[in-house]
Order: C-alpha cells, then structure tokens, then sequence
C-alpha cells in the first residue's frame, strides 16, 4: 500500500497548522506515527483517511485519490466515539454504509464479537462498556468491512495495563492476517514493540521517515531525539 | 410514500364530492337567536340539500359572499344588500323576515326618557347613559349609527361611548358588567343566557325595524356557484311552509321574526303579533 | 358548575363530536407538519446546504406570525377569489388541517433542529470516519433522536388543538361541520352559555395536561436511553 502527500497543506483561520507535506511511503505492516502534542498527527492521520480534506494539495493510495478510497480505510479514534445504541448496531455501522446485506452483516457480526470478546455484551447500550471494551469494539468495527488499513489515533492512551494488552492482542492477531496499521501513539515502548516503520511529525511537518530499528538508534532530528528519551 | 398518497387521497376526497349543499353566509345574530337551528333540518328534510351556515358579522358575512366563498346571502342592512347587487355580485333578492332592536340597559339606572329620540339626546348631553357600540360594521352597529345621526346628527366621541369591534353577546356581557346601554336585536336578547341585570328599555318604533334581505349569488361572476341549490331554498323561505317556520320559531316563548316575503305580505297570512 | 359536569359526564354526543373533530383537525395537522418538519429540522442540524438560509429565515417569520394573521393568508389562498380557489376547500375541515399545519410547522422544525443538533455534534467524526452519505445520517440522527424529537412533535400537537384563530377563518364555525372546542368556546361564551363554554374548556385543559405528562415522561425516557442532556 502506498500512500502519497503531494503538496499537502491544511489551514484553519488563516493559520497553516499542517503542511506543506510532500512524501512518498510504501505500509508495510505496522507504522507507528509519533511527535509531541500539537504537532499535528491526529490532522495527519484524519488527512490519511480522507476525513478530512487538505486546503491545497491531494492526498493519494496506490496512484488513486484518496477520496474515492475512504472505504478501503477504517478508523479509531482516541476517546469513546460511540452510536447512542447497542454494541452489536455500533459494530454493524460501516457494514450499513456500505450497504451489506442482513445476512452478511449477522454473520461477519458474529466473527467480530468473538474477535473482540464481546459476545455477551452484544446487546448491551455502548455506553455500559468500559474504556478498554470500548476500543476493542472500536477496533473489530474498523475491521468490519475488511479494510485494508485501520488508522488509529492513540487508541490505548486512556486505558490501563491490562486493557492495553487486550487491545494489543487484537492488534497483532489482525496485523498477522495481513491488516495494516497506522497507528499514532505516545507509548515508546508499544512502538519499540510493534512498529515496522515510524513517522516522526513536528511542527506540522513530517520531519522524519524511517525503519524503526534506524529511528531509535539514531533519529535525525535533535526533536526526536528528546523525544525519545522522554524530554 | 404510501403517507403522500394517503395525505393526497384526504384532500382530494373533500374536494370533489357532488354534495347536496349550500353555503349560506349570514349574521352571528341571525345564527346564535337559533333560527337556522329550527328551520334548517325542515329545508334538509323537504329537499335533501343541506346548509352550511357560515355566521359573521354583516360586513364580513358580504365580503364573504362578494368572494364567491358563499351561494346565497342572507342579511339585515337594505344600503349594503342593494349596493351587493348593483356591483352584480347578486343575482336575485328577497324579502323573507323582519324582526327588530331593542335598546337594553341595566335595571338599577331609572332615568327616564319619553321617547327614543329623547334617550339619544339625552344620552349626548348629560352622560346619564354609558353605551357599549358593537363597533364591528355588523347590521346592528350600522342601526346603532344611523340612530345616532339621525337624532343628534353625529356619533359620539365621548368616553361614556365605547366602541368594543365585537359580536352582540360580547356587548351585551359588557353591558352587564358595566351596567350600559346598548342596542340589541330582539333574538339575540331572548336567547341570551347572562342578562344578569339587564333589561328591555325600548321597543316597537318603526325605526327599529330589521328587515332581512336573502340574495342569490350571482352564478355569472362565480361559475362554480351551486346556483340550483341556492334557488331551491330561497324558494322555500318565500314558500307558505317554509314562512310558517319562520313565524312559528320562539325563544322563551316568544315569537322573534315576522316573515314578510312578497307573496306572504299580499295574503297576510300569518299575524305577526306587536312585540 | 353542575351543569358543566353533567355535560361533560352524560356523554353529550354534540360535546364529544366537537371534541372528536378537534382531535382529527389537529392530529392530522401535527403529523402533516411533522413529517415535513422532522427530515428538515435535521437536516438543519446537519450543516449547510443551499437554502438553508431561506428555510431559516422563512420559518421564523411564519413562527412569529399570530394564528389570526395565519388564518387569513390561508383564508385568501383558499377562496374562490383566490389561486386555489378551484379546488373548493374553504370552510371545510380539510382548510382547517392545512391552516393548522401551517401554523405548527415552524414549531416542530425548530425544537427538532435544537433535538437533533447535540446528538450530531456527536455522531459527526464517527459518520465521517465511516463514509455515511446524507440519507444514511438523516435517518441515524433522526432515529436516535427520536425521543426528543417526539416532545417536539407534542409541542405542536399541544399548539395546534389550543388555538382558534386560524381556525374559525378558514373554517366558518359552521354548526356540526367545522365547530372545534376553541371556536365552540369563543361562540358559546359570546351567547352567554358559560356552562358548555367551561366543560370544553376543562376537556382542553385535561387534554394540555395530559399532552405535557407525556412530553414529560418521554424526555426523561430520552435522558435514560441517550444520555444526552437537554
């Protein structure tokens, strides 16, 4: 999967928070996106989506806008993002945009409650859930409609230990069945851990692409640098 | 979907149904002295043309008509009647009824006055009498009016002179909330259900004669006028039966309209007893 | 006072027809209005479109307008002499309904705008996130708030059966075809016949009672199943 930034910029009020962005990356597994707050990745991520739209530039996937490929792509987003409904209808919601039938719903349904263990939660108010059923549901809805990138903005963030492993777990068995990720994080340790590649985002800029293991050996930007050993 | 045709399928139903009816815009005097209440289900049952009956006041109630909004026109105010079918909006007109105003006032007020014109002047000089006017352009207020010129050459402006622009109940409650004066027609009074402590001060003078005027629409300026209909009934009221009816209604006893159509005023057939 | 008791308790059939004309002019009103108002006011909520402007600004002139004034635009509209003349409505029930739904409409587009906009604020990442077209949106928002979007609808119900400007114009009063309770009350107090006049407007008032207990509990049932504060 390639993804293209051409000329990429995003402004708001007059101020260019994002941009101008010019890179080209080829997904290979797991990247994870880092830079302190404010930097400019949750923009970065939404942009990659295409929930958002650049103020000039285009973004593309494998040589195709990336407008005409939002469905290829899901998304997580950092805090509970739920429907007022029960946790069975929030996980049947991109299987209903994208028109699926009743039948191919229930069954694809099941899979993912299982995947995510929440069967007897099914049909359970979202809202009863907590913090790390919340993500693991956000997560197998993301991977309802098989994309074939799940972008995820700082998924475990406010979850504990024991949450986070869960959620990791998901992770790697998806990732291992060939999903890639995209994945913004604050964790150096989960990305030491589950990265292939690392985006470095400062100053709304994409200041750094590489491997991981070159990243955290010797990352090219005295910013990273402090930011790797945590200043 | 389905809503739409079904919303459609209301409106339509009410619009096109050949009924046997007629709109007859009149008087609320006319309607709330109950008249139409007793005569009307007579017409229904001898014709199967039933009639709905719109009650406003006088200048409303012409308007209405002057619209084409109404088939026939049934009044009591000569001026507007023959200027509605000099502008052609009438096809036709009948004599059909008379009844006639009453000068109300609250029992505890004992200023005498010998004659009417004696009260109106009276009324201008001295404030002895306190007068709610309708004020809405109605048959009475136009009674009232033309009362007011002709004994004293003008309508008051003084503050015992209340123009209310309301209907002949409102009037006759304030009346008796404030213990006034005013002028009523005799079928609004009879029936009237408040007349705490008010009563008849005046009556019988030719002046205070209400004649009552049933016009046609003409079917010429309103094509979709149920002209048949509207015929069918004015021929009724001029009929020996249907002006029976008309004599024959009484509220509290009494009987309220004198019926005077042409053919009944030649036979004089039918007493209309002094009120 | 007794004779306004035995009225409403004898089953008076001239009583009740009126009070079920009432319920049938405003009922049907209310859903007429609604099922205008309800994809509208959504979409609203939802952000800009063409028009929205015009709707906007067309809706609250129309709701600021008194029910008298409602009534003789709709009173113009519909007579002989009038553009739909044709079609011969005037002083007919089906006159009232319209006037009614003429009326209440801007209420319901209003309070289903105000029900609806927190929910979406809400819903928006996640239905972008997951590419959800227009229709798709209308009909979650409106399905999720269906709750509030009730109360609204009740308010206009509540509107509608309590007025009588619009309708005494455009429907003549007429005894036995477009008398409703609030005309019926003007009338009969205009005759001096405050006990029918008092018992029709005990019912109107044990109608607005209850209208507003149920406005009441299905907000709280909002609260309970949605969470989210109004």
């Amino acid at each position: 999967m390639e993804l293209n930034f051409n000329s990429v910029s995003f402004r708001q009020n007059g101020d260019t928070l994002l941009g101008p962005i010019d890179f080209k990356i080829k997904f290979e597994g797991i990247t994870n996106v880092l830079g302190y707050n404010g930097a400019g990745k949750s923009l970065f991520l939404e942009l990659c989506h295409s929930m958002i739209q650049p103020t000039y530039g285009s973004v593309y996937w494998n040589g195709h806008s990336a407008r005409d490929t939002k469905n290829l792509r899901g998304f997580i987003f950092q805090h509970r993002v739920t429907l007022y409904r029960s946790v069975k209808k929030n996980i049947a919601l991109p299987m209903q945009t994208a028109g699926w039938n009743k039948q191919l719903i229930k069954n694809r349904l099941e899979e993912l409650l299982f995947m995510a263990n929440l069967e007897t939660k099914s049909n359970d108010p979202a809202s009863t859930l907590s913090g790390g059923e919340v993500q693991r549901m956000a997560l197998v809805r993301a991977l309802a409609t098989y994309p074939k990138m799940v972008i995820m903005d700082e998924p475990t963030s406010s979850l504990d230990p024991s949450a986070t492993t869960q959620f990791e777990d998901l992770i790697s068995n998806s990732a291992n069945s060939g999903v890639k990720f995209l994945w913004a994080t604050h964790n150096i340790n989960q990305a030491k851990r589950f990265a292939n590649d690392i985006i470095f985002i400062s100053d709304g800029k994409v200041s750094e692409i590489s491997e991981a293991k070159n990243f955290f050996k010797k990352p090219s930007s005295i910013n990273a640098q402090n930011y790797i050993k945590g200043l | 979907m389905r809503f739409i045709i079904f919303l459609f399928m209301m409106l339509a139903s009410s619009v096109n149904a050949e009924r046997r009816e007629l709109i007859l815009s009149s008087t609320t005097s006319t309607q709330n002295s109950g008249l139409y209440d007793y005569i009307l289900p007579m017409f229904t049952k001898d014709t199967g043309i039933s009639v709905k009956v719109v009650a406003v006041g006088t200048g409303q109630a012409i308007r209405i008509a002057r619209n084409g909004d109404a088939d026939a026109l049934l009044v009591h105010h000569r001026p507007s009647e023959d200027i509605f079918i000099k502008d052609n909006f009438g096809k036709e007109r009948f004599d059909v009824m008379y009844n006639d105003f009453v000068l109300i006032g609250p029992q505890k007020n004992k200023t005498k006055f010998e004659t009417l014109s004696d009260f109106f002047i009276k009324a201008k000089t001295t404030s002895l009498f306190p007068f709610i006017s309708r004020g809405d352009d109605s048959g009475t207020h136009k009674k009232e009016i033309e009362l007011w010129n002709i004994f004293t050459n003008s309508k008051p402006k003084e503050k015992w002179y209340i123009e209310i622009g309301s209907g002949m109940g409102a009037a006759l409650n304030m009346a008796s909330a404030t213990d006034s004066y005013t002028l009523s027609d005799r079928g609004t009074w009879l029936s009237f259900n408040n007349k705490g402590n008010l009563e008849i001060k005046w009556s019988g003078d030719d002046i205070m004669q209400n004649p009552y005027g049933l016009i046609l629409v003409n079917p010429a300026m309103f094509p979709h006028i149920k002209s048949k209909y509207a015929k069918e009934f004015a021929n009724w009221m001029i009929s020996p039966k249907g002006q029976k009816a008309i004599g024959e209604f009484k509220v509290d006893g009494k009987q309220l309209f004198c019926p005077n159509a042409e053919k009944e005023k030649k036979n004089r057939l039918l007493a209309c007893p002094a009120n | 006072m007794n004779a306004t008791f035995h009225l409403i308790s004898s089953g008076d059939a001239i009583l009740w027809d009126i009070v079920a004309l009432s319920l049938r002019i405003s009922l049907s009103a209310t859903l007429i209005a609604a099922f205008f108002a309800i994809p509208i006011g959504t979409a609203l909520a939802m952000g800009r479109f063409t028009g929205r402007k015009v709707i906007i600004m067309f809706s609250s002139s129309l709701m600021a307008l008194p029910p008298v004034v409602v009534g003789l635009a709709i009173y113009l509209l519909l007579s002989r002499s009038g553009p739909l003349g044709e079609y011969g409505l005037l002083f007919t029930p089906t006159a009232m309904i319209i006037a009614q739904s003429v009326l209440i409409f801007p209420i319901i587009l209003a309070l289903t705008t105000e029900a609806v906009s927190p929910l979406e604020k809400n819903y928006r990442r996640l239905l972008n996130s997951v590419d959800a077209s227009i229709w798709f949106r209308l009909k979650i928002l409106i399905v999720d708030a269906r709750f509030s979007i009730f109360t609204a609808v009740l308010a206009g119900f509540g509107r509608a059966i309590a007025e009588v400007g619009a309708v005494i114009i455009v429907g003549g009063n007429i005894a036995g075809s477009t008398r409703v309770m609030t005309t019926t009350i003007a009338l009969e107090t205009s005759k001096g016949n405050l006990e029918l006049a008092l018992a029709l407007g005990i019912i109107l008032v044990m109608l607005a009672v209850g209208v507003n207990s149920v406005m009441h509990i299905f907000k709280s049932l909002g609260q309970k199943y949605h969470g989210v504060l109004r």
